[in-house]
């Protein structure tokens, strides 16, 4: 095709400019929905590898791998596709986001930038962000330079994001960050964060709060993996040590972080409830224990007729889809505005409870061999799961905080009152 | 169940909704427990007139549907119908279309489809047998033939309004082939036994069948995609089901949220604890599951996918499992007075239990998943 071969022809110049320069990559102008499709059909066949070639979940080399993918398409005009053109998107309506995941469904895809950099880092600096920051930022992203993580939790609170002890304190113009943020995903293998901290103490818990968009890789930061109960290391917690912040790494306004944090947590939701028209290629609810694994699990313990375990599979089976279909349904509301994102919570919450109950399935079925069995079977890495799926419900903010929003916001019940709510923070009982 | 409908739907929902409530809404249900047919004929010709019996008839035989797409508008009704647990023969008729649209002969089409159509007569599908597996493809009720014709043998049980349909039509083995064969109740050697229904209105009945002769243009089908037929209406029962249950699960989750707002224990209202706040957010979070996945498997069948067998039995074993336990939590939530005869609440359980159990219980789609993925 031609716009192909002109799209390829003007990038080769294209990615040569400077980032600090308002970048764009090229667009084949405004063609329709219908030869949008067909122009990324063609693109991703013969550009990209099947989906099954990807590398897997843990692998190291994924997040170098996400970024070539992303370099790669956005030169050919299908990165940041809803994304404004004069931040380097190709400033189309979501319906051609959507036509693009579906063309791309089959295709490996850098999956890496969808959460958060994608469908949550970056609509938040567009929400908040100075001219100058969107311009800094948003084209390096898009174009497969950047990877983000959210520094929001620390070891002291949870659940409880306001009660912020990571501190900034002012130095002139500039900021000094100290302080610990924990259960950042990947953290190591991204370059910038957008972290919470507490810059006035004397105000109450939401009001002393700011947003900073900081480097990961510089001096006074300390990324350390956490290993967890599978021993798997994707989370990592952050020490801060007189980390100089530079006026323009503050995102919002001063004391106004929570603002900016209620709406990162807003496009968290929206991603989470599969109705971001920011991500790029379908996101699949991973588990190590969905329904085609318990399948494959029947069959190769051989207990696949067995009564009781077609249940279980059954079980799970019906489970995974209601999810997918939950996904489906509230993402359709969502888009058309007829639910509030904060509905979200369902899904997220459904992943949690599917995940404990197919990781039981799982391991029902496996039996002995998932305690103790030969190294070979494969089947050890249930019993790991199982072990570690809580993980699954606390992540994203635990499965009670999800009912609480879904009691409170979706369906209006009272909230609870805190025992925080207007006094100075230096007042507040904290860990 | 279906948050995507198009303005004639919508317009055609609000309709459908503002005539039940005219004729009574849940009310309605305690009144017809006691009549003989268990249902309003003067509500059923009423509902006929908007359409209720129409929708998987084709234009050509009197009937047509609003959207192109009869199963979409007609679990519209169920839904409803659902949410004022609404005793009427819509199952029963719809799965007699599903079986005869586009089948039934010249004569027993102008003797059926009018009356059928109108509402003045009921036709239903006599399916289930009793110690036979559920989905009906080996079925003990056996069509030999005779004369010129056929004769009919066998029981069926339930059948949904067996006793009060003028006609059936009947699954059955025709030497050793799967068929299905049309049988006006008034032919002699049909009988019918009330069967006691765990639903306070809705009827069913054991059918039997004992040297039934029937005309050879009765036979609508055998052998060959029979089988394929049968489970459609299957599918079309199934989604029936699934809509009319989330319809009441709806109604009794509302009730209860309503309920909690208002009732207070302590000074309190119970919508402010947590531990309550807790539970109906699994319960808003299980009634939109249940919708989410009837919604899937009504588009399914309609777009006539590859997977719309699976995609009812999900539904089912979700729908059929999940609403009557969320129920059973809202009469919970009700204390004392939910369980009471005085309160709407059994009246909505009640139904979601029989939908539940007949045409396959959870356990049995659970089955039939198994098979279908390959297990």
């Amino acid at each position: 095709m031609d716009t192909l071969d002109t799209t390829r022809g003007s990038m080769t110049t294209d990615s040569d400019h400077r980032t600090d320069a308002p970048t764009t990559a090229p667009t084949a102008g405004t063609d329709d929905l219908g030869e949008f499709r067909e122009r990324a059909r063609t693109w991703l066949a013969a550009e990209m590898r099947p989906a099954s070639e990807g590398l897997p979940r843990h692998h190291p080399d994924r997040f170098t791998r996400a970024k070539l993918l992303q370099r790669k398409l956005w030169e050919a005009g299908f990165a940041g596709i809803c994304y404004p053109k004069q931040y380097g998107g190709q400033g189309l309506p979501p319906e051609f986001q959507r036509a693009f995941n579906e063309e791309a469904a089959a295709f490996e895809m850098p999956l890496a930038f969808n959460t958060p950099t994608l469908t949550i880092i970056l609509p938040t600096i567009l929400d908040f962000g100075t001219e100058e920051q969107k311009r800094e930022f948003i084209p390096r992203t898009l174009r497969g330079d950047l990877l983000w993580v959210q520094l929001l939790s620390e070891p002291t609170n949870g659940s409880d994001l306001a009660g912020a002890l990571t501190r900034a304190d002012r130095d002139g113009d500039a900021w000094v960050l100290n302080g610990s943020k924990i259960w950042s995903t990947s953290a190591a293998h991204t370059d910038f964060g957008l972290c919470l901290a507490r810059t006035n103490w004397d105000a109450p818990k939401h009001r002393g709060l700011s947003v900073f968009i900081v480097a990961i890789h510089q001096d006074g930061v300390d990324v350390q993996p956490i290993k967890q109960v599978d021993g798997s290391d994707e989370f990592y917690q952050e020490f801060f040590d007189d980390v100089v912040l530079t006026s323009d790494a503050l995102l919002g306004a001063e004391n106004d972080g929570w603002t900016v944090t209620s709406r990162l947590l807003f496009h968290e939701r929206s991603a989470v409830g599969g109705a971001s028209p920011y991500a790029s290629g379908r996101d699949h609810v991973e588990s190590v224990t969905g329904d085609e694994v318990l399948i494959d699990l029947a069959l190769r313990t051989g207990r696949n007729a067995d009564p009781h375990v077609r249940q279980l599979v059954a079980e799970g089976r019906v489970l995974s889809r209601v999810h997918e279909d939950l996904i489906a349904r509230l993402g359709a509301q969502m888009t058309a505005g007829t639910v509030p994102p904060v509905a979200g919570s369902m899904p997220r919450l459904m992943t949690g409870t599917n995940h404990n109950r197919l990781s039981a399935i799982a391991l029902e079925i496996a039996g002995t061999s998932a305690v103790a069995g030969p190294a070979a079977g494969g089947f050890a890495e249930i019993a790991t799961t199982y072990l570690a799926r809580q993980g699954m419900s606390l992540g994203g903010g635990s499965n009670e905080m999800q009912r609480n929003i879904i009691s409170e916001r979706v369906l209006g019940m009272p909230r609870d009152r805190g025992a925080d709510t207007d006094l100075p923070f230096t007042q507040v009982r904290h860990n | 169940v279906d948050p995507n409908l198009t303005d004639d739907q919508q317009f055609f929902a609000e309709t459908c909704q503002r005539f039940l409530t005219a004729h009574g809404g849940v009310a309605a249900l305690r009144r017809v427990a006691d009549v003989p047919a268990g249902f309003d004929s003067e509500t059923w010709r009423g509902g006929a007139e908007l359409g209720w019996t129409s929708l998987l008839f084709s234009e050509d035989e009197g009937g047509g549907s609003l959207s192109g797409q009869g199963i979409c508008d007609v679990t519209i009704v169920a839904e409803l119908l659902g949410g004022v647990a609404a005793a009427t023969p819509l199952t029963a008729v719809t799965t007699f279309a599903a079986a005869t649209t586009g089948a039934l002969p010249p004569r027993l089409a102008s003797e059926i489809l009018p009356v059928v159509l109108s509402g003045e007569s009921v036709a239903t599908w006599a399916f289930s047998e009793p110690d036979r597996p559920w989905h009906g493809n080996h079925p003990a009720t056996t069509l030999s033939r005779a004369g010129d014709g056929y004769r009919l043998d066998g029981a069926k049980s339930p059948v949904e309004y067996g006793e009060q349909a003028d006609w059936y039509v009947v699954t059955c083995d025709l030497d050793g082939e799967l068929a299905q064969i049309v049988v006006a109740r008034g032919a002699d050697g049909v009988t019918t036994t009330p069967l006691e229904c765990v639903d306070l209105a809705k009827r069913h009945a054991e059918v039997r069948f004992d040297g039934v002769a029937v005309p050879a243009d009765g036979l609508l089908r055998v052998g060959g995609t029979t089988k394929d037929a049968v489970a459609a209406q299957l599918r079309v029962a199934n989604l029936l089901q699934c809509a009319e249950s989330c319809g009441g699960a709806q109604r009794v989750f509302d009730l209860t949220l309503q309920y909690a707002f208002e009732r207070h224990s302590f000074g309190r209202p119970l919508a402010s604890y947590q531990a309550l706040k807790h539970r109906f957010a699994d319960l808003k979070t299980a009634l939109e599951c249940a919708m989410a996945t009837t919604t899937a498997a009504v588009e399914a069948h309609a777009d006539g996918d590859a997977t719309a067998d699976e995609r009812a039995s999900i539904a089912k074993a979700f729908v059929g499992a999940a609403i009557p336990e969320l129920m059973q939590d809202c009469v919970q939530l009700h204390g004392g007075i939910g369980v009471t005869w005085e309160h709407d609440l059994h009246l909505f359980l009640r139904r979601a239990v029989l939908n539940r159990e007949i045409y396959g219980s959870p356990i049995e789609h659970r089955e039939r998943i198994a098979s279908l993925v390959g297990l």
